[in-house]
């Protein structure tokens, strides 16, 4: 009978196990990626010691030391799963004192889900369910005891150890009371990750679905213009405002555009804003300590030349456990050849003129930043995405003819910009880097444009007509 | 599957267990802003004046490999060493080591084996007679001047390590607030806000609260920066339109500027705003209003309005002096110029008068009201009985960390100022001596507990206050505050 309920028990929990694992690693597999972002474990006594202390210690120095491991891949499923396995195995052994093995599975089975739902929430820490399951433990071995007066005097102790060690069992901050999971958003932070990876093709996978959204278009959008793509993509896809190309990092939007806003704006050169973006991320993490922000405050400051500031992050990182290594390489002392010409080349992005704007001035930035570095590639495509986009063709003319990079939006753009100086021909488009089979399809184009939906051709004659009426 | 996973994560998690245990051995920090010196420590503590009332001050050696390190610390027979890397006091010990110290100077001799060699040093520690006010105030927040996530302000007594939140987002729905200032160093007159839905201007007076809408038609915004007068009925505001905004070169960062102020006086008996037209003038910048110390007098910044933020160079202020009737709380047209922004091509805020009435000390920067994104910026004070300037070289930084926020002991023999000398980024509180004379000792940060609390510690102290007395005030206060009906001025 015994073995038959083991068998049971051992079968239920194996079935949890299996589900939770899988979702979290299929269907869910950015959100425990988020949260290892936004946590941060150090190997250092101090640092515990100033971080670990007050009540709940330890359900905080176990949240942040299991976290850090969800940057690498399986092992946040494998973690969560385990822990609410354990929810549920925990819960079916107390309620098996009290009930015979269904009512008992059934009470388990609702911790469980109840556990699960709640681990979807997009806030939710896994101190959560330490804490739970931690109680849940702290009841069962309370319930060892035989004898009354032990029973009492055990569960005050363990009450009062919890209490200390975990932290009050019911309290508003520990996590909504029910969470269902929302794939939208797991697709929008796993934009954000892979972004932060700088995993461009990944990118652009995720993005595919949700391109109607102001930050997944923009995460497409930086995808491609990495790839060096965007003057032939920039309208594969239904554009926004000309803002949106580069999103302003301002305290009137939400943390999550603000993060995402310092990623191009850290491709780009522009690091004051990646920065303020970066601080305002930190901000926003569970402990002020997010891993990856501090990680871009670290590559920032390197970049800037702000060793002492660089210096203070990297000391911090040099105590991870997966980002000690890449911390220790960047420290002055340690600098190969490659990185430090790596900072180099990147610091020689960065704007050397000055101006106070508020982030919402993207041409002012951009052109600061090509006089800077008139070989910023990157800086000179979102230049002319953006001046395409404001359907502004003088201003994009001027901004082409320095370094015309040979994309197909911008030889459309050109050969509208020759139309209307009357002067468009197949020798003066040559001029501008324009070959003859470009103004052959531009004739297709008037005589059928709805076939070319994604040429500038179209976008510029939909602005004339929505002018037009 | 599960065992091959199992046999990859097994590996990383007994790794990351065994670097538990070796936490602390063996690390290889680099100093941010070490001591000078064979031995280089930190904090900087070498050769600084100190109050005897002060908290231990602890430090680290910070080179690397440091080991068998032995600090004495000696004043005639009265000898304490400590072993180790970490050279952190039992409070006791170091309160009865420090008493009846004052006019004596501590010689420190510390030798350590450093990479293998032995290497030796020696620094004193000066004890003034002077002690300083026991209670500091201040903010803790990000360096982000966008966004505010889970701020709070904080009381901390410097005779030790004990700190106790006076406000905080937890009691406050999360709302953002602004700094607690105290009125000539009294516990119990100051004053602190906390914004947004719900806020207000949370006056302490004689122990009592009150939250108060200080704010009334007419005025640019609500109250900004002030002070509160010596006799407690009144306090003397800005207004300002404020605009954080970004450099594009990195090594400046930020910029926030106003493009709009103006002062107002506001009556805490008669619950009524004191516009004055002609101050509100719209083609000046009027800010950062503080009183002399006896009341007499208002002190603020003024500029000329130039266009924002094109010519924000150009936007220089320049430090007046108005008389201030405490009878009706009317500040007088006439001004007088203290500090001339044309005469110095720099600009000027923050000032404080200091309590015996002798000095006013400011902030100067090359342009512009913000000053802790500023790297030349600096403290300086003028002696108001003889109008001479004293530029306060000697507690200046090499190493381009903006100096600002200062406030005074109330026996004006310590000043207290926020610095982000050392990383650039993160401001700390920094302790001054200076003597009649208008001398100044070498500064010293704020002591804490850990010898590497600040190498860890990713927020700002933000305008540090000093105070004589405990403001008595707690988190509590705060959530009654936040929950209670604001009084309205007119």
């Amino acid at each position: 009978m015994k073995s038959k309920d083991q068998i049971f028990g051992y079968s239920a929990a194996v079935l949890a196990f299996l589900a939770s694992f899988g979702f979290f690693l299929t269907a869910y597999p950015y959100h425990l990626v988020r949260r290892e972002q936004m946590s941060l474990f150090l190997y250092d006594w101090n640092y515990i010691r100033q971080t670990y202390s007050g009540v709940g210690w330890l359900a905080r120095f176990i949240s942040d030391f299991v976290e850090q491991f969800f940057c690498l891949p399986v092992v946040g499923p494998i973690v969560i799963a385990l822990l609410l396995t354990a929810i549920g195995a925990v819960t079916y052994r107390i309620f098996r004192m009290f009930l015979s093995r269904w009512p008992s599975l059934a009470v388990a089975a609702a911790m469980f889900v109840w556990s699960f739902m709640r681990e979807t929430g997009n806030l939710y820490t896994t101190r959560y369910t330490i804490v739970v399951l931690s109680y849940l433990s702290l009841v069962l071995l309370a319930l060892q005891f035989r004898k009354g007066w032990l029973k009492i005097a055990s569960s005050f102790l363990f009450l009062c150890f919890g209490a200390w060690a975990l932290g009050c069992p019911v309290h508003k901050n520990y996590g909504k009371l029910w969470s269902t999971p929302k794939f939208e958003y797991e697709r929008l932070i796993g934009l954000d990750a892979e972004v932060a990876r700088e995993n461009w093709d990944r990118v652009l996978k995720l993005s595919e679905k949700d391109l109607y959204m102001r930050e997944a278009s923009y995460c497409y959008n930086l995808a491609q213009a990495m790839k060096g793509e965007l003057g032939n993509t920039l309208l594969n896809h239904s554009q926004g405002e000309a803002y949106d190309l580069l999103l302003r990092v301002d305290g009137g939007q939400s943390v999550f555009t603000n993060c995402l806003a310092g990623e191009a704006w850290f491709h780009l050169g522009a690091m004051t804003i990646a920065e303020q973006s970066a601080i305002t991320s930190l901000q926003a993490s569970p402990n002020h300590t997010g891993a990856r922000y501090l990680l871009r405050l670290a590559r920032v400051n390197l970049i800037t030349g702000e060793d002492a500031a660089a210096q203070k992050y990297l000391n911090i990182l040099g105590k991870t456990l997966f980002y000690g290594r890449w911390a220790r390489s960047m420290m002055p002392e340690c600098r190969d050849d490659a990185v430090s010409a790596e900072l180099l080349q990147a610091r020689s992005r960065m704007a050397v003129t000055d101006f106070v704007h508020l982030s919402n001035v993207p041409r002012s930035i951009l052109l600061g930043l090509l006089e800077a570095d008139p070989g910023n590639t990157l800086a000179r495509n979102y230049l002319l995405c953006y001046d395409l986009m404001r359907y502004d063709l003088d201003q994009f003319i001027g901004d082409y003819t320095p370094d015309m990079i040979n994309a197909r939006l911008y030889h459309e753009a050109v050969l509208i910009w020759l139309d209307r100086q009357g002067i468009l021909s197949e020798q003066t488009a040559a001029e501008y880097g324009v070959d003859a089979s470009t103004i052959k399809r531009m004739s297709s184009f008037f005589r059928m444009p709805s076939k070319y939906q994604d040429s500038y051709w179209y976008y510029y004659m939909e602005a004339l007509n929505v002018t037009a009426q | 599957m599960i065992s091959a996973i199992l046999r990859k994560v097994f590996p990383v998690l007994v790794i990351s267990c065994l670097a538990l245990y070796g936490c602390g051995r063996g690390s290889s920090y680099t100093a941010v802003d070490g001591s000078c010196g064979p031995l280089v420590i930190y904090p900087d503590y070498k050769d600084v004046t100190i109050p005897s009332n002060i908290a231990p001050l602890n430090f680290h050696y910070s080179m690397k490999d440091v080991s068998r390190a032995v600090t004495t610390f000696s004043v005639g027979d009265r000898i304490v060493s400590i072993k180790g890397k970490e050279v952190e006091w039992n409070i006791n010990r170091w309160k009865s080591f420090i008493e009846g110290m004052e006019g004596e100077t501590i010689v420190v001799n510390a030798e350590a084996i450093v990479g293998g060699r032995p290497v030796s040093d020696m620094w004193n520690i000066y004890v003034s007679e002077d002690p300083v006010d026991s209670y500091l105030t201040y903010r803790l927040i990000e360096p982000s001047y966008q966004m505010f996530h889970e701020v709070s302000i904080e009381e901390r007594c410097v005779e030790n390590f004990e700190e106790t939140t006076i406000c905080d987002y937890k009691h406050t729905d999360n709302a953002c607030m602004n700094c607690h200032t105290h009125a000539q160093q009294r516990g119990d007159l100051s004053m602190y806000y906390i914004r947004g839905r719900n806020g207000g201007a949370v006056l302490n007076r004689g122990g009592q609260l009150r939250k108060l809408t200080l704010n009334a038609p007419g005025m640019l915004s609500g109250t900004v920066y002030g002070e509160i007068h010596p006799s407690g009925r009144f306090g003397v505001f800005s207004t300002n339109i404020i605009y954080p905004s970004f450099h594009t070169m990195a090594q400046k960062r930020m910029e926030v500027y106003d493009t709009a102020s103006d002062l107002t006086v506001a009556d805490f008996d008669g619950n009524r705003m004191i516009n004055a037209p002609h101050i509100a003038k719209s083609d000046k910048l009027e800010t950062f209003p503080c009183f002399s110390a006896d009341g007499d007098f208002v002190f603020y910044c003024v500029a000329d309005t130039v266009s924002l933020p094109e010519d924000i160079e150009n936007l220089k202020y320049s430090l007046v002096r108005a008389s201030f009737d405490s009878a009706s709380g009317a500040i007088s047209e006439q001004v007088d110029t203290i500090w001339s922004a044309w005469e110095h091509n720099a600009s000027v805020c923050h000032p404080k008068a200091s309590p015996d009435g002798k000095w006013i000390m400011f902030t100067v920067a090359d342009y512009g009201t913000f000053p802790v994104s500023h790297r030349e910026c600096a403290l300086q004070m003028v002696n108001l009985q003889t109008g001479e300037l004293n530029r306060l070289e000697g507690i200046r930084n090499d190493d381009s960390g903006s100096d600002s926020y200062h406030s005074w002991s109330s026996d004006g023999r310590w000043f207290v100022f926020s610095s982000k000398r050392g990383d650039g980024q993160f401001a700390k509180p920094y302790f001054c001596h200076v003597d009649e004379n208008g001398n100044t000792a070498k500064p010293f940060v704020l002591p804490q507990k850990s010898s590497r609390f600040y190498e860890l510690f990713l927020k700002s102290f933000n305008v540090p206050d000093l105070g004589r007395e405990s403001t008595g005030m707690t988190v509590r206060d705060a959530a009654a505050m936040f929950k209670a009906e604001s009084e309205k001025f007119e």
